[in-house]
């Protein structure tokens, strides 16, 4: 994948922005001092993909301040011409892809493919559960569709079930129907995350001493909340019932896949409090680099890389090695705030820089 | 006139499918045809006056049991499940199914509010009790609340002694394979028939 053209009206600090990308620039540096919008510039062309920001903002706040709309297009090149426009006005989208008008969002899932590294990914390895799991979940969606409904309909049936449990004189019958539904979608989730997780654990563990050139091992560890010698839907059903009470007595749902956990193991110690900053760092990376490798493997897309100041905290030998990694991708836009950085990318002939200027993008001549 | 107006506009907003926008049009209409407004409305409530629901079935219907139950060339034994009347007719539309009908006003969803004593659910058990039909086809909505209620029917039936049977889920005719969604593909994959 690789985009082309981008261009935007009224998207955070872009009042009026529109640049074209050659061929041969497929290697782009952003280098501009803080607060002049590089990461608004990552924002934007990550919007396409999921259809909002990958900062927890509404589609609202994305608008220049004083305006009361935005709009946004991207060209860009999968084998063939895309493009698609997303414009924001009185609380609605209008997106078309490829000059047709798209009625449901997720028709547009998967058409544009992109990954942002940012320094939130820090909590993939060192954040609470419910992080963990939303990042594996998207993880594995990529990989499965099937694991992707069965997420969806798990929490169809779990919010249900919360409901009928805050009502204190509720029909047990029913109880018993959503547990069985539950056990259903458990049985599916559970077996899938077991099997991924250990896919993914090998490739972590490979790509974590490859780049990180370490002489012990890492790797991830999946944490079922249900704790039973055998799994299968029956079993699942029968713990859920045995736990009924409790439930009850709480009004919400206390046993599920929704509290299950995964941990991060280096040499066989929790990352939490045995790894080093720049250790834990260069683990989100390669968690992040897997998943861009993901969209290669199982969706045959190269998607293009965001990566928001992150290789930072790295020694220069490891941001090296990293960097030299994601030369293979076809397209990659990286901000960067410190001129010793330039160095590294000096073996890429695809290289272009690009400072921002007033809302506005220009190249720039930092080699 | 505009307190009028607006409440006019603001009742019929309350029709499903029609906004604000929709609402003004219907009422600038509404005025400038005043002759066929007043037919439009006497039909209305000539319709309201004249349909009420089955006794039997909960259909909506102008006679009382509706046609359906009261007519003597279907099948007495069997009888089919649905969650809306607007379920009904579109199987009554297929042409391929002569039993009864029983409709149950909605399915189970705690999230609106709506358990199984807000559905005709009791008066389905006292239809079935007395062993009339040998089997009870289950056309519930392939939703996740659709699938709870016929999960639930299911678990009260089934110390009758009757067949239960659910209609199938999969790709629709004349569509193809390759636009099917790969999760009805994938469900229909998972219930092959042997032939």
């Amino acid at each position: 994948m690789f985009v082309k053209s981008i261009s935007a009206t009224n998207f955070r600090n872009f009042r009026n922005l529109e640049f074209c990308f050659k061929e041969q620039e497929r290697h782009i540096i952003i280098k501009s001092p803080n607060g002049t919008g590089k990461t608004n510039f990552l924002e934007l062309l990550y919007y396409f993909t999921y259809l909002k920001s990958f900062r927890a903002v509404s589609d609202g706040e994305l608008i220049n301040k004083g305006e009361n709309y935005f709009s946004i297009l991207i060209n860009y090149d999968n084998d063939e011409d895309n493009e698609i426009s997303v414009k924001y006005l009185n609380k609605s989208k209008e997106v078309v892809y490829n000059n047709k008008k798209i009625k449901r969002y997720s028709e547009i899932f998967g058409k544009y493919c992109s990954v942002v590294f940012s320094s939130d990914d820090m909590l993939i390895i060192k954040g609470n559960p419910n992080y963990k799991r939303k990042f594996f979940d998207m993880f594995f969606s990529i990989i499965d569709i099937e694991y992707f409904y069965s997420i969806k309909n798990y929490n169809c049936v779990l919010k249900q079930k919360n409901a009928l449990l805050k009502n204190k004189s509720f029909d047990k019958k029913l109880l018993e129907i959503y547990n069985y539904q539950l056990a259903q979608y458990i049985n599916i989730i559970q077996q899938k995350r077991d099997e991924f997780i250990k896919i993914t654990s090998k490739d972590f563990n490979d790509k974590y001493l490859e780049i990180g050139d370490y002489n012990y091992s890492a790797k991830i560890i999946y944490y079922p909340s249900i704790k039973i010698k055998e799994f299968t839907q029956e079993n699942i059903f029968n713990f859920l019932m045995e736990c009924c009470k409790k439930e009850v007595e709480l009004g919400f749902s206390f046993y599920g896949v929704h509290k299950d956990n995964y941990q991060f193991l280096l040499n066989n110690l929790n990352f939490n409090s045995y790894a080093s900053f720049g250790q834990t760092r260069l683990a989100s990376l390669i968690m992040k680099t897997i998943q861009a490798d993901n969209y290669k493997k199982y969706n045959n897309i190269s998607p293009i890389l965001l990566l928001d100041d992150v290789i930072l905290e790295l020694d220069n030998y490891r941001k090296v090695k990293f960097v030299s990694k994601i030369f293979d991708y076809k397209q990659f836009f990286i901000t960067i705030s410190d001129d010793t950085l330039l160095k590294i990318f000096e073996k890429s002939s695809y290289l272009s820089f690009l400072e921002i200027i007033d809302g506005k993008i220009q190249k720039s001549n930092f080699n | 006139m505009i307190n009028d107006f607006t409440r006019l506009i603001s009742a019929l907003t309350k029709l499903p499918g029609i906004g604000k926008k929709s609402a003004t049009r219907l009422s600038y209409f509404l005025l400038k045809n005043k002759d066929k407004s007043k037919d439009i409305f006497i039909s209305i409530v000539d319709f309201l006056d004249k349909i009420s629901n089955c006794s039997i079935c909960g259909n909506f219907s102008s006679s009382d049991p509706c046609e359906i139950c009261s007519s003597s060339n279907r099948d007495k034994k069997i009888l089919c499940v649905v969650e809306e009347p607007s379920d009904l007719l579109a199987i009554e539309e297929t042409g391929c199914y002569k039993g009864q009908y029983h409709i149950l006003m909605g399915n189970i969803n705690p999230l609106e509010g709506k358990g199984p004593d807000n559905l005709r659910i009791g008066e389905l058990l006292k239809r079935t009790k007395d062993g009339v039909f040998e089997e009870i086809l289950i056309a519930t909505n392939p939703t996740i609340e659709g699938e709870s209620t016929f999960l639930y029917l299911q678990n009260l039936l089934a110390d009758q002694n009757v067949k239960i049977s659910k209609i199938a889920t999969g790709i629709p005719m004349g569509g193809s394979l390759e636009y099917a969604d790969k999760y009805t593909l994938g469900r229909a994959i998972q219930s092959k028939n042997y032939i």
